[in-house]
């Protein structure tokens, strides 16, 4: 089996775009339900016509995808996976109206065709020139974790050496109002709803580059404590390690009581002595949110420091964990879908 | 590693199960009809509609709550039991059992009837659960009860074909025994709508391969497949219907909606499916072509084919004229009738075909024929060059 490497990942969230900034100069969002994503400047990194003619998930897909294929020094990648839980909502959106507001008469084809989930992995496909292996996940709170696992078996079995992975998704007001109704997303919480643009390069190449190594990823759906337990253990087996070999558990803690409680019930159940991260006050909620999880343990292990901005425990001052070594990343949604992920130092 | 298909269900609009899909196949009779359920003022184009309401689907599904009745999830439901059923898959045991379902319309049907109220008025909430694609894959996996892991695919049109690729992947990488994959799609206005105004759908019956086609007839349907390892088969006792043996998905990376004028994606599908299958073209004895009946399609996957295949092209057909365009849902269907065919020696013929495109000069079978058939080959092509071939072959 290969061993897999993240060569380069980059992001485009409501923290200042393409930067790491967020460490030092985190940008606050408390008392905003809502926080839209705060974009590079489109028109000096993509020419004008793509501009003019891609919606903005597209345009940050695009940029994502260059940026971090020109950061991990490969040429091309031979795949592209995306995890999107609701794909492009907002043409979606406009596309619904229209067909609701306005009847089925004279309906134009232009924001269906840029509707479908489809749409943003193979505008990657078309922007890096990839005719290799193009997939599309759209399962709810794990729809990168989903990605992710399909691009790091293939990476593992030889049957692909590297590959773009990614997790978008954007979020409009009124569809961001149907969800809070119906009991999504932030709801009752203390946290903010987000966007997700951020992706980055796998293969099995280990460069100047690399940012950590990818040990490990699992799934398992509607488990019961004993299966739960079972999963972090092959987890934890799938990367030669041990509990105590855990430095930090990245989750998706953010501020939702219904949701938070959970994670404390699990993390209680794992009894893995280590601290707990968040990134959600940061960088938001949305379906694909949790690419930012994964973002930000792998800059941690590069850098050789989890920053302290990183550190839920508010209590405890000037918090940083030196030189850690392998981080555990841990979801869940709705207490339904479960995800692991171990990432490791290189 | 060798892939077993051991159990398959489907539902179209030319039958509410395996058995009577094959026989409308064999009878040549096809489910193409007025719109009677969809209600739209574009009722000139016929499609393949699964002629039950929401009630009737749930009954026939043996769901009895009434309150979430979505048309995808249900139509899912029904072909993955049966697929269950026809692998004597009642329990798990010790085996480890994973789900990959594709849609892309998904709740899409409940969105649009409500959207208004849910913008406005938040009285029917519950309807908005299911919009989104995982939701439609938690809802058979939840009422089936078997699997440790699920997973949804949305690639449009070649969902159900993804879906059964990455369950192959699974189960070779030695994490699951068994996974159940494939795809459902039901009719909505959304995508009724979005495909007349990309004018690609014909008010006439559909002529896939016929050089005055006039573009598809959109269907619906659902259709899975239960993949095994070896382990799993002989742990079960199970009876193994064929191989999965090959398959490849590629990137047509040209065009959101259109193919690239060579059929580079598909000519890569084909190409790589024969390559991890260690096929031969000259292995393959009939292909269930995508063949959509649009004059893109079926001129770039024609010669996509002729680019595999040269002089030696193998019998095929599209048996879309018989279901209509199931979108997501035909590479689970579409797998289900090439797997069928397979075991049964059985090759179905191509509806309203007449003139071959000249350029081409292929024809599609017009009579039915039955003959040995070893390796069988089905492509699905979507939207976004996402294309995926897969090969079913004889144990």
């Amino acid at each position: 089996m290969s061993t897999v490497y993240l060569n380069s990942f980059k992001q485009i969230s409501v923290q200042k775009p393409l930067s790491e900034d967020w460490i030092n100069n985190p940008q606050n969002f408390e008392n905003q339900k809502l926080v839209r994503t705060q974009d590079p400047d489109f028109k000096s990194l993509l020419p004008a016509n793509v501009c003019r003619r891609n919606g903005n998930i597209l345009k940050r897909a695009m940029i994502v995808s260059n940026f971090a294929l020109k950061e991990s020094g490969l040429e091309s990648v031979e795949a592209v996976v995306v995890g999107s839980g609701l794909g492009c909502v907002e043409n979606t959106e406009l596309f619904l109206q229209e067909l609701v507001y306005e009847g089925e008469e004279f309906m134009k084809p232009s924001y269906f065709m840029a509707s479908t989930h489809n749409t943003i992995s193979s505008t990657i496909g078309i922007n890096l020139g990839c005719h290799g292996y193009n997939s599309t996940y759209c399962h709810k709170g794990v729809s990168f974790e989903n990605a992710l696992l399909d691009v790091f078996l293939q990476i593992q079995m030889n049957r692909i050496k590297s590959a773009f992975v990614g997790g978008f998704d954007e979020m409009s007001p009124t569809y961001f109002n149907i969800l809070q109704n119906a009991g999504y997303l932030v709801g009752d919480s203390k946290g903010f709803a987000g966007e997700a643009s951020a992706g980055g390069i796998l293969s099995n190449m280990l460069t100047d580059n690399t940012l950590c190594k990818v040990a490990a990823v699992r799934l398992g759906f509607m488990l019961n404590d004993d299966e739960l337990l079972d999963l972090l253990d092959v987890t934890l087996t799938d990367a030669g390690l041990q509990k105590s070999d855990i430095s930090a558990v990245m989750t998706g803690i953010n501020g939702k009581p219904s949701s938070d409680a959970i994670y404390h019930k699990n993390l209680e159940l794992f009894g893995i002595q280590a601290p707990t991260l968040g990134y959600a006050h940061l960088f938001g909620e949305s379906y694909s949110g949790s690419v930012y999880g994964f973002y930000a343990s792998a800059v941690s292990l590069h850098q050789n420091k989890i920053p302290q901005v990183l550190f839920l425990d508010k209590e405890v001052e000037n918090q940083s964990v030196q030189n850690p070594k392998n981080i555990l990343i841990y979801h869940h949604f709705n207490n339904k879908d479960h995800s692991f992920i171990i990432l490791q130092r290189c | 590693m060798k892939i077993f298909v051991t159990g398959i269900g489907a539902i179209s609009a030319i039958g509410n199960n395996c058995n009577e899909i094959f026989h409308s196949l064999k009878n040549g009779i096809s489910g193409i009809s007025k719109l009677e359920f969809l209600k739209t003022i574009h009722s000139e184009f016929p499609c393949g509609e699964i002629k039950m309401d929401y009630n009737q689907l749930a009954d026939f599904a043996g769901f009895d709550n009434q309150k979430t009745l979505v048309r995808t999830p249900l139509l899912g439901l029904i072909a993955v039991k049966e697929a269950l059923n026809s692998a004597k898959l009642y329990s798990k045991s010790d085996l480890k059992i994973a789900f990959v379902s594709g849609t892309t319309v998904g709740g899409m049907d409940r969105m649009e009837q409500f959207y208004d109220d849910f913008v406005n008025n938040d009285s029917k909430n519950f309807y908005l659960y299911p919009h989104d694609i995982g939701d439609s894959t938690e809802f058979i996996a939840e009422n089936i009860g078997l699997f440790s892991s699920v997973m949804s695919i949305s690639t449009a049109c070649s969902s159900g074909a993804n879906s059964l690729i990455i369950g192959a992947e699974l189960i070779k990488s030695g994490r699951f025994d068994i996974v159940v994959a494939g795809g459902a799609e039901s009719l909505s206005l959304y995508h009724f709508n979005g495909f007349n105004s990309l004018k690609i759908l014909s008010a006439e019956m559909c002529r896939p391969f016929d050089n005055f086609r006039s573009g598809l007839n959109l269907g619906e349907g659902a259709g899975y497949l239960v993949l095994e390892s070896e382990k799993a088969v002989t742990q079960r006792n199970a009876k193994p219907l064929c191989l999965l043996q090959g398959y490849a998905n590629t990137c047509d990376a040209y065009h959101q909606t259109a193919t690239s004028e060579n059929g580079d994606g598909p000519f890569l599908a084909m190409q790589k499916a024969l390559e991890l299958g260690g096929l031969k073209p000259s292995d393959i004895d009939y292909i269930n072509c995508h063949g959509t009946a649009t004059p893109n399609n079926d001129l770039t996957e024609g010669r996509a084919m002729k680019r595999i295949f040269g002089e030696n092209m193998p019998d095929f057909s599209s048996t879309k004229a018989f279901t209509g365009h199931t979108t997501s849902a035909s590479g689970g269907l579409e797998s289900v009738i090439s797997v069928m065919c397979l075991v049964n020696d059985f090759l179905p013929i191509n509806l309203n075909f007449h003139d071959p495109i000249p350029e081409l000069n292929i024809s599609p079978l017009t009579e039915n024929k039955t003959k040995v058939l070893h390796h069988v080959m089905n492509n699905s092509f979507g939207f976004g060059g996402n294309d995926s071939s897969l090969i079913f072959s004889k144990i």
